[in-house]
């Protein structure tokens, strides 16, 4: 019953999640990788924006391990919603939390920490909020890269495809800049953002990227 | 094309390890730690700062250079984008909007 009560609040997730995951697959199949690999990704990786960096820089050529450096700063968040979600999931056996912590997302964070409120959680319950998402992302992903290969890059930039990653950067962003406490975020958004242009036309590769996201949060830290 | 390159396996095996360890080591070791306030405050700016540079990059720099031009259409784009990602939230909605908003400019442009 738990199981289906997490499954309920988990629902309207779906509606959201198959077209970014279709658009997701899109994008990394028409950056060079193959559907089996872009379904391996999500399957495994299970990160939207990881794997849209991954794709920009892998058709950019990109070295491996400036791709995985990229991953994992825009991964590390999962660090942060982890640690906050220890007062609701500690009391939770150590496979339990291996299991379920491999389906954490943004979203899914929002709202365990929403729902319990620092309460001890069911773990059947975020199993049924954490099922539904992972297998219909994880489908979208599969079947927009499978699309993909009917589409060519042409016709991705007449549908505005090429735009998704942006989008979806610029969709994940903004509700971290008007949510609460959101001063030192602006500054450390704004100092990245600046930081990043600046240094893209300075640097080589993508150095832009990772000086300019260490300088922006380092400065947010050091203002208080 | 279900084919899987060995070294394409290899990076995305390091990645998906990286983003577990990223969501599970916290859960199953810091149970009965905490990060001093400084370094998770860090880690909360470190993904904000990462997504602003990602954002700023991809609306304002065209091939190493500064395009601060309307034929840049993703600059153009980004106005509605960001406009509907503070009206409603919502990233289906954000991405909608911006990919429907690129897709007319390019009819428009030709």
């Amino acid at each position: 019953m738990s199981f289906l009560a997490g499954a309920r609040v988990g629902a309207p997730l779906l509606v959201a999640m198959f077209p970014i995951g279709l658009a997701t697959g899109v994008i990394c199949r028409s950056a060079g990788f193959t559907v089996g690999e872009v379904g391996l990704m999500a399957l495994l990786a299970y990160a939207g924006a990881a794997q849209i960096v991954m794709s920009s820089l892998f058709a950019a050529g990109a070295a491996a391990p400036a791709m995985i450096w990229a991953t994992t700063l825009v991964n590390a968040r999962f660090l942060l919603f982890s640690t906050a979600l220890v007062p609701n999931l500690r009391h939770l056996k150590a496979w339990q939390n291996a299991l379920l912590g491999h389906t954490l997302t943004d979203p899914s964070f929002a709202i365990i920490a929403g729902t319990w409120q620092g309460r001890p959680a069911n773990p059947w319950w975020v199993a049924g909020l954490h099922l539904g998402p992972y297998v219909v992302w994880t489908a979208g992903v599969w079947a927009g890269a499978a699309a993909g290969q009917l589409l060519d890059a042409n016709l991705l930039r007449t549908l505005g495809l090429d735009f998704a990653m942006p989008a979806t950067f610029i969709g994940l962003l903004v509700p971290d800049l008007i949510g609460p406490g959101r001063g030192d975020r602006w500054l450390a958004a704004a100092v990245a953002g600046a930081a990043g242009v600046a240094l893209a036309l300075l640097l080589p590769g993508n150095l832009y990227m990772i000086v300019g996201s260490l300088a922006g949060a380092t400065v947010g830290v050091l203002w208080r | 094309m279900m084919a899987v390159r060995p070294d394409v396996l290899w990076l995305i095996l390091v990645v998906a390890a990286i983003t577990y360890l990223l969501r599970v080591a916290p859960l199953v070791v810091l149970g009965r730690m905490e990060l001093p306030p400084a370094v998770s405050r860090w880690l909360a700016l470190l993904s904000t700062a990462t997504l602003a540079v990602f954002v700023a990059h991809s609306v304002l720099v065209r091939d190493r250079a500064l395009a601060l031009t309307p034929q840049n259409t993703a600059l153009v784009a980004a106005l509605p984008t960001f406009a509907v990602a503070v009206r409603t939230r919502n990233l289906l909605y954000t991405v909608l909007t911006g990919v429907a908003v690129t897709a007319v400019l390019r009819l428009a442009i030709g």
